[in-house]
């Protein structure tokens, strides 16, 4: 339950940001990375800095992350199969990979496994469409649904709270 | 320009620093955790079975790793420990870490303890992939080993040969088999040699070398000779295709031949083992003392090969020779833990290199074991074709409590080659061995204090180990009681007394177990000077009855399988000599016609 509702303060807080619609899909996209591929990875260490320096939205970021980790559960056999096909079948990638493994730090991002090669592989395949389709989204949820919602009342009290403010720390 | 221009977020710095400050205090924090769990988890894969860690003490900027209560169950008795260290104290090279691999330069371990109880089962709800594999080919070779039954009460009964029917001989399908085989190569031969057809080529050849032969230089003229030497070296090119793939076709026949022929051997074997297990099936002991030992202690062979197996099988799975990728689960995690792979070779780092570790064990008390141990092992690695040098380990006792006593161990596993090269050496004397309940005896037998020895060669796929265990001074205990009176001759009474009085005065207990071939299914032989004092006994009470019905149990064997051995045999036979004719006489006439070409060819030369 506090998953949930912590999930719909995120949506909320993020679709109602300053930030531009790019910068929150930018969020959006670049932050799937967290729940499509396994977390605890050096990739998604790199894409922590990645985020924090660079000027996308860290709330996108987060709700990418939220929306996206059933889709990394559910779609780990497709990983598996697209890591298994490169990692496995394909023997042209083969040095590729022997060389990733054998260089020092590159070879802890454990691309030698099939579900985190995988995930990687079809993170950089969606990035792009998923950075189109949250712009498009966002700026059609800030014309139509946050011109109503923004006079609400629980919207108003979120926008008040001292959380809100140390959140627009990071807002684009 | 605005905070929405701006690509870089230069205020994020010292947050983001921070962060991965927090990241490397949490992982700091958790390191010794995470080894504990690693260790935990690799060597339960590699095991079989629970391994158990009490602490890990991590220190990354000495290289050094300390754990404590080590505790790795057997998997062959999940309620025992295969050992247990109480410190083992590593150092390890810090470098390779950055490539995930551990490099161990060295190991020392105190206060080693084998057999030791477990208070839980250390058995694995779910093991690991390849331990599974492992365990069902050891189970397999388990199941696969046909021990004799030794029981006397067949004579008494009479032999019932109607028990025995064809499908139920080795013998009878090993024959089908080889039939079969044997149709199949024919069929192949026949349509290869059907491809070549060297007869018209060589017909042709023949009628070219006749025109040869009359043929007159003078009234062919210089234009007519030089026609004729090209169409004759032509039809050598020809005639040289052809033998080539004669050749071909005779050698692949040749080696098909050649495993036909070791199914005919294979025959025989499957032939003698059926009469044995007729035997035993029909309770008639087969009185040859191979067959009685390996009848009387067969089945404890069997469990104590099984160890012995099992560990070669998991070298072979987690330390192969070669470079090739290797595929392993990967680790668990809350996803699925897919498939790692391992890229050995490009670096000067194995994945997983111990170097040189150092062994030290005290047993305490006044008994016969008690006493200092040490052992030494030198290149346990994951890699060896990248290490170059085989693991190397050596174990003896240090110092004796009680008497001179004996314990030595060298082995070296070596898989630095493109095949398998393994020794293991072992002999301890003067250790107090099991009580052994023999059921087919109705005795039990206390080995009491003996020297016992291992010596195992594996070559690539073939396996030699002889383990050999001497007791001096044994006792016997009958498991029933002694008969009141004796027995009526004939009774199950007295042929049980039978035994007991064959074994009962055997004080000096020898046995030889020798597992020879394959690794994965290598075959058994037990040989006991107890199965030669039963033989000798049971020969000087039965010998004429006993010769009797075995002569019997061998003619309904050569009766039920002798016509599809036969048609096996024919079968093979007569493809041989097919091979001989269609192969063999071609080959020769073309080899003559090709002599008779180039000698015409000489003399047109001329």
């Amino acid at each position: 339950m506090l998953a949930i509702l912590k999930f719909v303060q995120t949506l909320v807080r993020t679709l109602n940001s300053d930030g531009t619609p790019g910068q929150v899909a930018a969020g959006i996209a670049l932050g799937s990375i967290f729940g499509l591929t396994p977390l605890l990875s050096l990739h998604n260490l790199v894409m922590v800095a990645v985020l924090m320096l660079c000027n996308v939205s860290v709330p996108g970021a987060v709700l990418g992350f939220l929306i996206f980790t059933p889709f990394g559960f559910a779609l780990d056999p497709v990983f598996d199969m697209v890591g298994g096909a490169l990692l496995q079948d394909a023997s042209a990638f083969t040095p590729l990979w022997r060389a990733i493994y054998h260089t020092p730090v590159l070879s802890l991002s454990r691309v030698n496994n099939t579900v985190t090669l995988g995930s990687i592989v079809v993170w950089v395949a969606l990035v792009v469409p998923i950075f189109f389709a949250a712009r498009w989204g966002v700026a059609r949820y800030r014309a139509t649904i946050y011109v109503r919602a923004r006079k609400w009342k629980v919207v108003r009290v979120v926008q008040a709270s001292k959380l809100y403010n140390a959140y627009r720390w990071f807002r684009p | 320009m605005s905070a929405r221009g701006r690509w870089v977020r230069w205020k994020a710095v010292v947050p983001l620093t921070v962060f991965l400050g927090l990241v490397a205090g949490v992982w700091w924090l958790l390191l010794d955790r995470a080894v504990e769990r690693a260790v935990e988890d690799v060597g339960a894969v590699v095991v079989g079975a629970r391994v158990d860690l009490a602490s890990a003490d991590v220190r990354v900027t000495d290289g050094a790793v300390t754990f404590r209560g080590l505790a790795v169950t057997n998997p062959d008795a999940p309620m025992t420990n295969l050992f247990e260290a109480e410190e083992i104290v590593a150092d390890v090279a810090v470098r390779p870490l950055l490539m995930q691999r551990v490099v161990v330069e060295s190991l020392a371990v105190r206060g080693v303890r084998f057999g030791t109880a477990r208070e839980t089962s250390g058995a694995l709800d779910h093991p690991s992939a390849a331990s599974r594999a492992v365990r069902s080919e050891v189970d397999a070779w388990a199941n696969s080993v046909r021990i004799p039954a030794l029981s006397l009460s067949g004579l008494r009964q009479g032999v019932d040969l109607s028990r025995l029917t064809p499908d139920s001989l080795h013998t009878f399908r090993v024959a089908r088999d080889l039939t079969s085989d044997a149709a199949t190569v024919e069929q192949t031969f026949r349509r290869q040699i059907a491809g070549l057809d060297p007869s018209p080529r060589i017909d042709s050849a023949r009628a070219l070398a006749r025109e040869l032969s009359g043929a007159n230089i003078l009234s062919l003229g210089v234009g007519g000779v030089t026609r004729l030497v090209g169409r004759t070296r032509a039809t050598l090119d020809v005639l040289g295709g052809l033998e080539r793939s004669l050749a071909q076709v005779d050698s692949s026949a040749r080696g098909q031949m050649a495993d036909l022929n070791r199914g005919l051997a294979a025959l025989e074997d499957a032939h003698a083992a059926d009469v044995r297990w007729a035997m035993g099936r029909l309770q008639l002991p087969t009185l040859d003392a191979p067959t009685v030992s390996t009848a009387i202690f067969g089945r404890l062979a069997v469990e104590w090969v099984r160890p012995v197996l099992y560990w070669l099988n998991v070298a072979d799975r987690f330390v192969p020779p070669g470079l090739d990728p290797r595929r392993m689960a990967g680790s668990k995690r809350a996803r699925r833990a897919g498939t790692t792979v391992h890229y050995p070779g490009g670096t000067e780092y194995p994945r997983f290199l111990l170097e040189h570790a150092d062994v030290d064990m005290v047993l305490g008390g006044a008994g016969v074991a008690a006493g200092a141990y040490g052992a030494r092992l030198t290149g346990l690695t994951t890699d060896p074709a990248i290490y170059g040098r085989p693991l190397e380990v050596t174990a003896g006792r240090t110092g004796a409590t009680a008497g001179p006593r004996d314990l030595a161990l060298a082995a070296v596993i070596d898989r630095a080659g493109a095949a398998a090269r393994d020794s293991v050496d072992a002999r301890a004397a003067g250790l107090t061995l099991p009580t052994l309940t023999l059921e087919e005896l109705g005795a039990a037998l206390a080995l009491g204090q003996g020297t016992t020895e291992l010596h195992l060669v594996r070559e690539a796929g073939s396996l030699r180990a002889r383990w050999h265990i001497e007791a001096p001074a044994v006792r016997w205990t009958r498991l029933a009681a002694a008969p009141a009176s004796p027995p009526a001759r004939g009774s199950q009474a007295w042929l049980a007394d039978l035994l007991w009085r064959s074994v009962a005065g055997v004080r000096n207990v020898e046995l030889d177990m020798e597992v020879v071939g394959d690794p994965a299914r290598p075959s058994l032989a037990v040989r006991s000077n107890v199965g030669r004092a039963v033989v000798q006994s049971v020969r000087a009470e039965l010998g004429r009855e006993l010769e009797r019905a075995q002569a019997d149990v061998r003619a309904e064997v050569q009766r039920l399988v002798g016509d599809e051995v036969a048609a096996a045999e024919a079968r093979v036979a007569a493809l041989r000599d097919t091979i001989a004719e269609r192969v063999g006489v071609p080959r020769e006439q073309l080899a003559a016609v090709q002599a008779e070409l180039r000698a015409q060819l000489q003399r047109l030369g001329r």
